[in-house]
């Protein structure tokens, strides 16, 4: 993504950009599950979104189903877009949440047009069509193979002039007053020198951590799984157009469906139950028969102290990892080069611009960190020893203040810079069953009447644009079906 | 028969039932009946006389219901003047009686092969110049322009494409569309006489025993555990057996069947339909013909055919078959179509059906017994010793009953059902004169002669007329004012106009989600 990125941006006529990568080294992915700025940073790259789709034998994804997660047998959606439609400068649950207490009698997912779709298996691109009415668009993102996504990017990139290079690193060389990294020696006898290097080397952190030594921040009282074990199987039933995250004893597994299979994989934690122990729970939980053996991997949550330290940015895994409840990995990727390239430097590397980035990029990290610690905390399970850990935990004030503040008036205060924006926050808190005292008293503003048409009126376009909208099946199959596909 | 053409010569002074002759003054009324007849009656006469400065006892003599959960209403738009009149919040009534919006009736294959057709509870198009726009109409469809009547109905197109009428200002200022509804009868009557009981009506429930009648009046009724009841006044709301006023009557029943040919109603469930449509949906077979009505939890069907040519189980068989629907708890009622030549005799008035006996065609079960209450407060009688007002009362219900009578006649009249036994008859009998002469005079010059007592109002017979294929032979020549050229500007402005409007309305379904539910 990095390589993609900066021939496209930067180019390869002013920078020598080189990519070192070893096949040797196997890398993490199973399916992945995306969140809707990716399709930012694929137009940035001018990427064909049909043809991306196709390369990645991706589908669509509406936002994800969290199954038990605050008891069980409850479930309940976080999806993208918004609630309704925000009036007169307030929110529109707020005006939900007024016509709920008067007897109102429609869950506020009836008003999200994700939501809907989501339950009724459908999908359509929206914004390429006129729309004379103002039916909501449908917003989505991506479940794909993320290895497809590389070597598509891959392509991409050395097509621009990346130069690639096979190897590993055996050696790096620093310069003895700045300890700014000068190069790298390779297995294969390579050297490679640099200005500046992005570390992409995954865990290991073989520049940012074995090398200039920056620390790390260890999240695990707050999120305490550091084990995954993920396997793929043969696609069965529709062809959902959401990830799924069921909670289970000491964790929680995800699916993710593609158009050649279904991605699956148990997130657990290692106090309360092995590795063999996982796979085989992971194994009696799959929807179709497993197509290779189970990979494991084990992780520390938590970040980099610093992501960017000397002439070193550090992106990915390299600079911390939180586990994928959310969807975020690739997200705080992307993030992360657009910031480098927003603050890339001239010509020579300036302190105040990398506390800058190392500061926005805690925040990202941190306000992530927040939001799924939220999915843990207000639990109403107890069933296992996990989960009675996780609902008793000490969490950060900065997560403590916003439920405090959301249990008075359903708004999670979201700040503009913010990743997850009040819808989302809605939807978990509410889902996992944050009760709300009340609503903004702003929304009492408008009579009975207006009110019930407003909200009626929204319900009207929710249904209106759902009943234009073809089968995810359908739509992949006429859009965007990839070879593998076994969409029939 | 009454002479309904008759013009009224006595005027009504409208009163607020305040009494100015003290000698002999209405001091107790006594209603016997069950149902929503009893109890929207002892509402709204309770309702009537709280404002009163006389103090009138309304005592309820509930007799057993005849009601089952299959049993429902389908309304005119009309009928929420009685539930203002009664201090009804729409809403909340509707939830309580899982009642639903209907925006009109869609008639299929009644007239033959030809096309469904939407009788709308609004009017056609707009009055260029004060001239009706059915004129025009009749001129382009003439020229050969091929747009059916109802798309220039607001209220029609709205009803096809299940949206709820919101009105702003460029639609009022040429459609009327309301719409009416479909309620479930055991819950509407549950909700009015919890009402009614809120406000204070005596409520005697019980069975009849006897009743005693004097120099032609009731001078007391006893009821089957003992008690005697005095009134000064009674109300017959016990149904089709009028225990009441049978005992006032002699040769009282005009019997309509030579034109109403059906004399047996199945009524039935069927599940929600979803999305729920803007119409009822009143589909003619061989042997009758099927209504479909949707409820807020249910369907309600009702069959209605004659058992000279079929049998319950038939047309349910049938039915089921043509609709495709899964039908559940079908009983089956006799009726016999017809209405009490004097309603009111003596100090007694018989309301609802134990006044007239129609069938459930055309939305107006309630409707006469809405009509009869409505003549009741404007003539309630102030003198318990003599009743003038019930000459008034009995011509002007006879002239609201032939004319609803009428009307439901003319869909069977004109149907095109040729070679069918149930449907051959009413085609040929001869037709009640005013209703003969309105249809000879829409289709020679498309106007429609009505006097002072009707429901159906002009664009109501238009629909019915143009919907069975009653052809117009001659349009009003004040219509060659305007050129060809400018009326299919018009027209198109108007077709246009509609379809932007539509567009933005909300939906039936989200409505009904958002406000009833």
């Amino acid at each position: 993504m990095a390589a993609a990125a900066f021939s496209k941006t930067l180019g390869c006529q002013n920078y020598s950009i080189t990519l070192v990568e070893s096949e040797q080294i196997g890398t993490v992915g199973v399916g992945e599950a995306t969140i809707p700025p990716i399709s930012l940073f694929n137009n940035v790259l001018g990427l064909d979104e049909n043809e991306f789709i196709r390369e990645t034998n991706a589908t669509f994804k509406l936002g994800i189903e969290f199954v038990n997660w605050r008891k069980q047998g409850h479930s309940y959606f976080h999806p993208f877009g918004h609630y309704g439609v925000d009036m007169d400068g307030i929110g529109f649950m707020h005006y939900w949440m007024r016509w709920k207490q008067d007897g109102g009698a429609l869950d506020y997912t009836k008003f999200n047009l994700e939501t809907m779709a989501a339950q009724a298996g459908k999908f359509k691109r929206t914004s390429n069509e006129p729309n004379p009415l103002g039916l909501p668009n449908l917003n989505y993102a991506f479940h794909f193979d993320a290895s497809l996504y590389a070597s598509y990017l891959r392509r991409f990139s050395e097509a621009r002039g990346v130069k690639r290079i096979e190897g590993k690193i055996e050696q790096v060389i620093q310069d003895p007053d700045s300890g700014h990294i000068q190069a790298i020696k390779l297995d294969s006898d390579n050297n490679v020198q640099g200005d500046f290097f992005i570390d992409c080397s995954g865990f290991k952190g073989l520049l940012i951590e074995q090398t200039l030594q920056t620390g790390y921040s260890d999240w695990s009282h707050w999120l305490p799984v550091n084990s995954a074990v993920a396997v793929p199987c043969e696609s069965a039933g529709e062809l959902l157009p959401y990830t799924r995250s069921t909670a289970q004893e000491f964790g929680w597994q995800w699916r993710i469906p593609l158009q050649h299979r279904t991605g699956n994989g148990y997130v657990y934690c290692d106090k309360f139950i092995n590795q063999d122990q996982a796979e085989r729970a992971l194994l009696t939980r799959l929807d179709g028969k497993a197509l290779a053996q189970p990979r494991h991997l084990t992780f520390v949550t938590g970040m980099r102290n610093r992501c960017w330290n000397k002439n070193c940015v550090a992106i990915g895994l390299s600079s911390g990892f939180l586990e994928p409840l959310e969807s975020t990995s690739i997200h705080l990727i992307q993030i992360a080069i657009a910031k480098l390239l927003t603050m890339f430097p001239r010509d020579h590397f300036n302190e105040v611009l990398i506390n800058r980035f190392n500061q926005d990029m805690k925040a990202e990290y941190d306000n992530v960190k927040d939001f799924l610690i939220a999915h843990y905390k207000i639990t109403e399970r107890d069933d296992t020893e996990f989960w009675r850990y996780v609902k008793n935990m000490p969490i950060p004030d900065s997560l403590s203040d916003r439920l405090e503040i959301f249990k008075t008036r359903g708004e999670a205060m979201v700040k503009q810079t913010e990743l997850f924006k009040e819808p989302s926050w809605y939807a978990v808190l509410a889902g996992q069953g944050l009760t709300i005292e009340n609503y903004h008293p702003m929304a009492d503003a408008i009579s009975d009447d207006e009110l019930r048409l407003r909200l009626t009126k929204i319900r009207t376009n929710v249904q209106s644009r759902l009943n234009s909208m073809p089968s995810h099946a359908d739509f992949i199959r006429q859009q965007c079906k990839s070879e593998m596909s076994k969409i029939d | 028969m009454c002479q309904h053409t008759k013009p009224l010569l006595l005027t009504i002074v409208q009163r607020s039932c305040e009494v100015y002759f003290l000698n002999n003054p209405i001091k107790k009324v006594a209603i016997v009946g069950r149902d929503a007849d009893a109890w929207l009656t002892a509402l709204m006469l309770q309702q009537g006389f709280r404002s009163s400065s006389q103090m009138i006892d309304v005592e309820l003599i509930e007799l057993p219901s005849h009601l089952t959960p299959q049993d429902f209403f389908s309304v005119l738009p009309s009928h929420k003047i009685l539930h203002s009149a009664i201090g009804a919040r729409e809403n909340l009534l509707l939830r309580a009686a899982k009642g639903c919006y209907c925006f009109g009736q869609r008639f299929s294959n009644w007239s033959g092969g030809s096309a469904p057709f939407i009788h709308a509870y609004d009017r056609f198009g707009a009055d260029f110049e004060g001239i009706d726009f059915y004129q025009f109409w009749v001129k382009a469809s003439a020229s050969g322009m091929k747009v059916p009547l109802e798309e220039f109905s607001l209220g029609a197109v709205a009803a096809k494409q299940a949206k709820y009428v919101v009105f702003d200002e460029a639609t009022e200022t040429f459609s009327q569309a309301a719409h009416g509804y479909h309620l479930s009868a055991l819950d509407y009557t549950k909700a009015i006489a919890q009402a009614a009981l809120a406000i204070g009506v005596k409520h005697t429930p019980g069975e009849l025993a006897g009743v005693k009648v004097q120099n032609g009046n009731i001078s007391s009724i006893s009821l089957a555990d003992g008690t005697e009841i005095n009134a000064d006044f009674y109300i017959d709301a016990s149904g089709s057996e009028a225990l009441l006023i049978k005992n006032l009557e002699v040769d009282n029943i005009d019997g309509w069947s030579k034109w109403l040919p059906a004399n047996r109603i199945v009524i039935a469930s069927a599940p929600s339909l979803e999305p729920l449509p803007g119409f009822s949906q009143i589909s003619a077979f061989k042997e009758g013909w099927v209504g479909i009505y949707p409820l807020l939890d249910r369907t309600a069907i009702n069959i209605v055919y004659s058992s000279e040519y079929s049998t319950a189980k038939a047309v349910l068989e049938k039915v089921a078959a043509l609709t495709g629907l899964q039908i559940t708890n079908a009983t089956e009622i006799p009726f016999a179509p017809g209405a009490r030549k004097k309603q009111w005799i003596g100090n007694c008035v018989a309301v609802g059906s134990s006044a007239v006996s129609l069938e459930p065609l055309d939305a107006t079960q309630l409707h006469l017994l809405h009509v009869g209450l409505s003549l009741l407060r404007s003539l309630f009688p102030n003198d318990a010793a003599g009743m003038p007002e019930a000459d008034i009362y009995n011509q002007k219900m006879c002239g609201f009953v032939e004319n609803v009578r009428d009307y439901q006649i003319a869909h069977y009249h004109l149907n095109k059902r040729f070679g069918e036994p149930f449907w051959d008859a009413v085609r040929t009998v001869e037709l009640p004169a005013a209703l003969r002469e309105k249809i000879k005079l829409f289709e020679s010059r498309g106007i429609v002669a009505l006097d002072e007592d009707e429901t159906f109002k002009q664009e109501d017979w238009t629909s019915l007329f143009v919907g069975h294929n009653v052809h117009t032979q001659s349009f009003d020549p004040l219509v060659n004012k305007f050129s060809d050229e400018e009326l299919i500007i018009k027209f198109q402005q108007l077709l246009g106009h509609i379809k932007t409007e539509i567009e933005k309305m909300p939906s039936l379904q989200a409505q009904v989600e958002i406000t009833l539910l």
